[in-house]
């Protein structure tokens, strides 16, 4: 993996996104289902937060130590919009910005995923999983520039 | 004696002691109870009051400690609710949402309780335990206190939905429980009236067949006898807020009273009012009439006329609330006949719309 190349080489394009509006219920679906841990939520592209599986799990937080009450939480769940429980103001990226800048918000900050935004279009995400499966592509990761 | 008007938040000028200071200020002015916030940063007063931990607020000589154990969201809305209940929560709109720990009632209470968020409400979770002859012969030999596990149940079930999962928890409706024993339909009754409630919202049970049986004895009681407006909520319903609500008439004169209600509860929403005239047996529309009596309480633009022939009125309604997403459903009492018409019999594809869209009944 070239540390001084774009971002785009190793983000996801266009993940998996939900509406504010849209259920933490929904939510739960995508985590479940596509295995992702991070979902943007965009009206028509446009980046308004974004939802973590800790954020979700923190919703769900007070269930965890009680099984039977699954009906109140998928009540719970679809009566909520995950406009509650997103992160806003989160740092993003252009896509063309170098990978070795990523590293650095990385570095300093507490969250795993930055989604890439390019004229105000959500073109993808690019979390700290992304990192490690391209580094682990490699035998070792390299710094060049084209 | 502290004075009985007079909140004191005891800290050391921490951001969660200005956070505390800032949501009491808040609160007390949205309800409009007259009741002063102080600071109190004076290290030596809280030792002669024995605080440990601060940031903690004194009110009528009652301790609150916050964020000593547990969440400090939690641990502030517990505060401003105690607060607040001293004063019946003063301007602030009251819902009350009885609730008997079924997945109905649950529903509702989740349903409900969005908006009251939504509305900046509170909401009143009120549970009336009716001893059964079980359980009394029970209590008696077994030595159960049934009360007391009720009391219990009704304490869980709103930790539940009050307990901390973001940020924005100060935002979501403040809950207050109330516990009733006696007969539900009464209790809930007097529970409107003492609270001053200005909606109630109570879950249906979403059965076919009879008007009773579809919405339940109690709720039809309520629906009934309430004196502020009624959201019935059936078991399919979910909360994705109020956009569209409908309103459903057919030959009679409307009066002030409802309309005004109506446009009232829209605006708060902003929603697009829906009037849906059923052109039966070639009765003339009076649409005209309601939307000019609408548009003197609210925007002419979001009110909608249309008018839909058929034989068969529940159909037409409910076709016209799928293709156009409406949220809510609302008819005044005053015409119960055609409010039966809309339930009271099982077409199938009709009662799969039915349990998912909530009802209004106005007044």
């Amino acid at each position: 993996m070239n540390l001084l190349g774009p971002v785009k080489d190793i983000m996801t394009a266009n993940p998996y996104t939900l509406t504010p509006s849209a259920t933490i219920g929904d939510a739960a679906k995508i985590f479940d289902e596509h295995k992702v841990h991070h979902i943007p939520i965009a009206i028509d592209n446009t980046l308004l937060g974004i939802v973590s599986m800790s954020d979700y799990l923190f919703f769900r937080r007070g269930f965890l130590d009680n099984r039977d009450d699954e009906k109140i939480e998928d009540i719970r769940m679809n009566n909520y919009e995950v406009s509650f429980i997103m992160t806003k103001g989160i740092a993003t990226m252009e896509s063309t910005e170098k990978i070795n800048v990523a590293l650095e918000i990385f570095k300093e900050n507490l969250f795993h995923a930055i989604p890439i935004v390019d004229e105000g279009v959500l073109t993808g995400i690019l979390t700290t999983h992304d990192i490690i499966k391209n580094l682990a592509k490699d035998n070792e990761a390299y710094a060049e520039y084209d | 004696m502290q004075n009985t008007t007079e909140i004191k938040v005891l800290g050391t000028g921490t951001s969660k002691h200005q956070m505390v200071t800032s949501v009491l200020k808040e609160y007390i002015n949205k309800a409009g109870i007259e009741i002063t916030v102080n600071d109190c940063n004076d290290i030596d007063s809280f030792l002669n009051y024995g605080i440990e931990l601060v940031p903690a607020v004194i009110y009528k000589d009652q301790i609150f400690n916050i964020g000593s154990n547990g969440s400090f969201n939690v641990a502030l809305r517990k505060v401003v609710t105690a607060i607040l209940k001293n004063s019946n929560f003063g301007h602030l709109e009251k819902i009350v949402i009885p609730i008997d720990f079924s997945n109905v009632s649950s529903n509702a209470f989740a349903y409900g309780h969005r908006l009251a968020t939504d509305l900046g409400a509170v909401t009143k979770a009120v549970h009336v335990f009716s001893p059964s002859a079980n359980e009394v012969v029970e209590g008696t030999t077994e030595n159960i206190d049934f009360i007391k596990l009720h009391e219990v149940y009704l304490e869980d079930f709103v930790a539940t939905f009050d307990h901390d999962w973001g940020s924005d928890l100060m935002r979501v409706s403040l809950i207050d429980s109330e516990y009733r024993t006696g007969f539900p339909g009464e209790q809930i009754l007097d529970s409107i009236d003492e609270n001053a409630a200005d909606l109630t919202v109570i879950g249906s049970t979403g059965k076919t067949g009879f008007f009773q049986k579809w919405f339940g004895s109690v709720s039809t009681k309520i629906m009934n006898e309430s004196p502020s407006p009624v959201l019935i909520v059936p078991e399919g319903a979910n909360y994705h807020g109020v956009h569209r609500i409908a309103y459903a008439y057919d030959n009679i004169n409307q009066d002030k009273k409802v309309i005004s209600e109506l446009a009232s509860f829209a605006d708060r929403f902003g929603a697009e009012i829906h009037l849906i005239h059923v052109e039966n047996g070639g009765v003339p529309d009076p649409g005209y009439y309601l939307s000019e009596l609408l548009c003197k309480e609210y925007p002419s633009a979001l009110i909608i006329t249309s008018s839909i022939k058929t034989d068969d009125i529940s159909k037409g309604i409910t076709d016209y609330c799928i293709t156009k997403s409406i949220d809510i459903i609302s008819l005044s009492t005053h015409k119960k006949g055609f409010l039966e018409l809309l339930y009271d019999d099982s077409i199938s594809q009709k009662v799969s719309a039915m349990t998912k869209l909530p009802l209004l009944v106005l007044k």
